[in-house]
C-alpha cells in the first residue's frame, strides 16, 4: 500500500516536472538554458548522480554533450562519440532506448576507463525530432546504489521527448532567423538595386532632355516640319520613361520601408494649385476647363507636402488623360467625420477630383489601385501611365493614415477621393514625437521634450476672465515659440496651461539651458490683467530620448509623470 | 538678352557636375539664352573656379568627385565673400532627404534633374533679374 502510494506521488512530481520542462520549452527559445534545465530536472527526477545530454553534429557525424551534471568539464569539452561507439552511439545508430542492468555483463559495452561507472546500472534514450535522431540522453549511477527500473525508463523517455521539441524548436528558431536576417538583405539588395539603377539612368535621360528642347527650340539651328514631330516623338518618351523611373524609385523606397515623411501642416489648396501649375499646357491643348472648387482656408493637415503633391500630380495627371477634350475637371475638399473601430471619431479632411471622362467598371475600381495594373485603353502606348501612380497614391495616403478610393459611373466619369486626418492639439503633438523619434533612430541623435508648467494654475485661472486667460496662453505660446526659433522644433500648449517643446537634435543639457531660457522669458513676462499685472512661475521638466525612455511611449510616459508631480494633472 | 539690352555684360553662370554629356547640354542651353557658362567637373575645380571667377550663379550637382556638393556649398554660403552667390542644386530625383540638407547647407534653390530643361532655366532667370 505504502508503496503504490510512493508510487502515485513520484508519478505527480514527473508530471509536474514535465509539465515546468514543457513549459520551460515553450516559453524559453534559448537552447543553452532549456536543456540545462532538463538535464537538472532529470538528475532530480530519477535520482541519479550522472546525468548528459548529446547533440548529433550532422557535419562531424559525431556526438557531443551540450549539457551534463555529475561529469568532468574536460570530459564534458572532449567527449565525441561516433555513430555505433560505445552506449550512446549505439542508441543514435538504433534509436532504441537502453535499460542495463550492469554493462559489465553485456558485451555490447565495455567501460573503456575503469571506475568511470561506479555503478552499472545505467539509461540511454535517442531523443528523436521528426523520426529522426537528434542526440541522446543517458543517466546512470543511480544514488543508493539501486539500479533503473521500467518506470525510470518511462519518464527518461518523456525528459527526451521534451528535450527533442526544445531543440527541434530552437533550431528551428535559428533557422528562421537566418532566413529572416536573408530575406531583409535579399529585400534591401533589391531595393538599392532598383533605387541604384534608376539613379544611374537619371543623368543620361536628363542629358537627352535637354538636346532634344534645345533642338525643339532650334537653338542647333533650323528643325524641318518632320524633325520636330520625330523630336516631340523622342520627347514625350523620354517624359514616359522619366516618369516610369521617378515611379519605380518611389514604390521601391516605400515598398522598402525607407520612405520617411517630412510632415509639416500644409494647405491642400496651396498644394493643389502648384500641382495645377505644371499642368497648364496639357490643359490647355486639350481645352480642359479646371474648376477648383478647393476653399483657401480648408484646414491645415499634417502631411508630407512633397508626397500630397506626387498625389495631386497623379490624380490630375489622370483625369487629364481620360477627360475628353473641352470637358471639365474638379477639385474639391471638405472635412469629414468617420467613426473609428477604436471607438471616438475623428476629423478628416477629404479631397477629390472629378473627370467626365469614360468612367471606370465597378469590378475595376478595387484593381486599379494595384501595381502594374491598368484598364484597357485605346490610349496610344505612348500616353499610357506606368501603372504605377495609384499604387504609390496608395502607398502614400496609407502612410499618412489616410485613406483612397474611386467611384464612378461609366460614361459619365470618376471621382478620386483621399481622406487624410485632421490631427487635434494632443494628436498633433504625438506624431511630431512619433517623426522626431524616427529620425532621431536614422540619424542616431537624442531629442529632447521640454515640459514647462505654470505653477499654481488654478490659482491664475479663477483670477481672469475666460477672454483674458485666452490671451494669456496664447501669449506664453509666442514667447515661448520665439524663443526657441530651430525651425525644427516645435511648441505646443495645452489646454491647462502646460507648454510643451520638442527639441530636436537635443541633448538633455542643452535641452536645460534651452528650456532654462524659455523659463526665464517666460517668467519676466507680465500680463495685465483687470485686476492688476500678473507674474507667472513655471515648473521645468526635461525628458530625452533615448536616455530617459527607450521609445515614445515612454517618452510620453514620463512627460505625464512629470506634469503630475508639477502638479499639471491629476 | 534682356541683359545685353540693358547694355550689362552676360551674367555669368558656373555649372559643376561630373557628366561631361550633360555639363554639355546645360551649356548649350544657357548660351543658347544668352549666358557665359564657365564648367567644372568635381568639387574642388568648382569651389576653385567659384572663388576666382566669383560668377554670378551657381548650378551645383550633389554628388560630386573629389568634395561633394554639398561641401562646396557650405564653403561658398559661410564665406561672406561668396555667401551672395544663388547657388540652385541639381540632383537625381527620389533624394527628398538630400533637399532638406542642402537648404541647411544654405543652398537656394533645389531642382531635380529630371524635370524639363524649362524649370532650371526659368529659375535661374528669376535669381538674376
Amino acid at each position: 500500500m505504502a508503496k503504490t502510494k510512493r508510487k502515485i506521488k513520484d508519478r505527480a512530481t514527473w508530471l509536474l516536472t514535465l509539465y515546468e520542462i514543457a513549459r520551460e520549452v515553450n516559453s524559453n527559445l534559448g537552447l543553452k538554458h532549456c536543456l540545462n534545465s532538463i538535464i537538472d530536472n532529470t538528475v532530480k527526477l530519477l535520482n541519479v548522480e550522472r546525468a548528459s545530454l548529446m547533440l548529433f553534429d550532422k557535419q562531424r557525424k559525431e556526438l557531443k554533450i551540450e549539457s551534463a551534471v555529475g561529469i568532468s568539464a574536460q570530459i564534458i569539452r572532449k567527449a565525441r562519440v561516433k555513430v555505433g561507439e560505445g552506449v550512446s552511439g549505439w542508441v543514435m545508430k538504433t534509436g532504441k532506448a537502453l535499460l542495463l542492468n550492469d554493462i559489465s555483463k553485456d558485451r555490447r559495452f565495455r567501460p573503456r576507463e575503469k571506475g568511470r561507472y561506479y555503478n552499472q546500472s545505467l539509461l540511454s534514450v535517442p531523443l528523436k525530432a521528426r523520426g529522426e535522431v537528434i542526440g541522446v540522453l543517458n543517466v546512470n549511477n543511480k544514488r543508493r546504489k539501486q539500479v533503473f527500473t521500467r518506470d525510470d525508463l518511462e519518464l527518461l523517455s518523456a525528459l527526451a521527448n521534451e528535450a527533442s521539441i526544445a531543440v527541434y524548436n530552437a533550431r528551428l528558431y535559428q533557422q528562421l532567423l537566418s532566413v529572416n536576417e536573408r530575406l531583409k538583405e535579399l529585400d534591401r539588395l533589391k531595393s538599392d538595386f532598383v533605387s541604384n539603377v534608376s539613379h544611374e539612368l537619371g543623368t543620361p535621360l536628363a542629358t537627352c532632355r535637354y538636346f532634344t528642347s534645345l533642338m525643339l527650340k532650334e537653338s542647333a539651328g533650323p528643325v524641318s516640319q518632320q524633325q520636330r514631330e520625330y523630336l516631340q516623338l523622342m520627347d514625350s518618351n523620354i517624359e514616359r520613361l522619366t516618369r516610369l523611373i521617378n515611379n519605380l524609385l518611389s514604390l521601391s523606397r516605400i515598398e522598402a520601408g525607407r520612405f520617411e515623411l517630412r510632415r509639416s501642416m500644409v494647405n491642400v489648396a496651396n498644394l493643389s494649385k502648384e500641382v495645377l501649375r505644371t499642368f497648364e499646357g496639357q490643359l490647355s491643348e486639350k481645352q480642359i476647363n479646371i474648376e477648383d472648387k478647393i476653399p483657401q482656408n480648408v484646414p491645415e493637415v499634417y502631411a508630407d507636402s512633397e508626397r500630397i503633391i506626387e498625389v495631386f500630380t497623379n490624380l490630375i495627371g489622370n483625369a487629364i488623360k481620360f477627360s475628353p477634350k473641352n470637358s471639365v475637371i474638379s477639385l474639391n475638399a471638405a472635412t469629414i467625420t468617420k467613426e473609428l473601430s477604436a471607438g471616438g471619431e475623428r476629423r478628416y479632411l477629404l479631397s477629390s477630383v472629378s473627370d467626365t471622362g469614360k468612367g471606370i467598371a465597378a469590378s475595376d475600381l478595387d484593381k486599379i489601385f494595384n501595381k502594374f495594373e491598368q484598364l484597357k485603353t485605346d490610349l496610344p502606348q505612348r500616353e499610357r501611365g506606368t501603372g504605377l501612380g495609384l499604387a504609390i497614391c496608395k502607398e502614400i495616403v496609407k502612410l499618412h493614415k489616410g485613406d483612397i478610393w474611386a467611384e464612378s459611373e461609366l460614361g459619365k466619369g470618376s471621382t478620386f477621393f483621399f481622406a487624410l486626418p485632421i490631427y487635434n492639439e494632443e494628436e498633433y503633438f504625438l506624431e511630431r514625437i512619433l517623426d522626431e523619434i524616427k529620425r532621431s533612430r536614422i540619424n542616431r541623435s537624442p531629442v529632447s521634450l521640454v515640459v514647462l508648467a505654470i505653477k499654481n494654475f488654478p490659482d491664475t485661472k479663477a483670477g481672469l476672465s475666460a477672454d483674458e486667460l485666452l490671451s494669456l496662453l496664447f501669449d506664453l505660446e509666442t514667447i515661448a515659440k520665439k524663443t526657441v526659433r530651430r525651425p525644427n522644433d516645435i511648441v505646443i500648449r495645452f489646454k491647462k496651461g502646460e507648454i510643451l517643446a520638442i527639441l530636436a537634435d537635443t541633448h538633455k543639457e542643452g535641452a536645460y539651458a534651452l528650456g532654462g531660457r524659455v523659463r526665464d522669458m517666460l517668467q519676466n513676462y507680465e500680463f495685465k490683467s483687470s485686476r492688476g499685472p500678473i507674474k507667472l512661475h513655471f515648473e521645468i521638466g526635461i525628458v530625452t530620448y533615448p536616455d530617459d525612455a527607450p521609445n515614445e511611449l515612454e517618452l510620453l510616459r514620463q512627460v505625464d509623470k512629470i506634469l503630475e508631480e508639477k502638479g499639471v494633472r491629476r | 538678352m534682356k541683359a545685353e539690352a540693358g547694355g550689362s555684360i552676360k551674367k555669368r553662370i558656373l555649372v559643376v557636375d561630373d557628366e561631361p554629356d550633360f555639363l554639355m547640354a546645360i551649356k548649350a542651353m544657357l548660351e543658347a539664352n544668352n549666358f557665359t557658362v564657365l564648367t567644372a567637373v568635381d568639387g574642388q575645380e568648382g569651389l576653385n573656379l567659384a572663388r576666382r571667377e566669383k560668377p554670378d550663379l551657381i548650378v551645383l550637382d550633389l554628388m560630386l568627385p573629389k568634395m561633394d556638393g554639398y561641401k562646396v556649398c557650405r564653403f561658398l554660403k559661410f564665406d561672406e565673400k561668396y555667401q551672395k552667390i544663388p547657388i540652385i542644386m541639381l540632383t537625381a530625383r527620389g533624394q527628398e532627404e538630400d533637399k532638406q540638407l542642402g537648404k541647411e547647407m544654405g543652398a537656394d534653390f533645389y531642382i531635380v534633374k529630371s524635370e524639363r530643361p524649362e524649370v532650371l532655366l526659368d529659375k535661374i532667370k528669376e535669381f538674376l533679374k
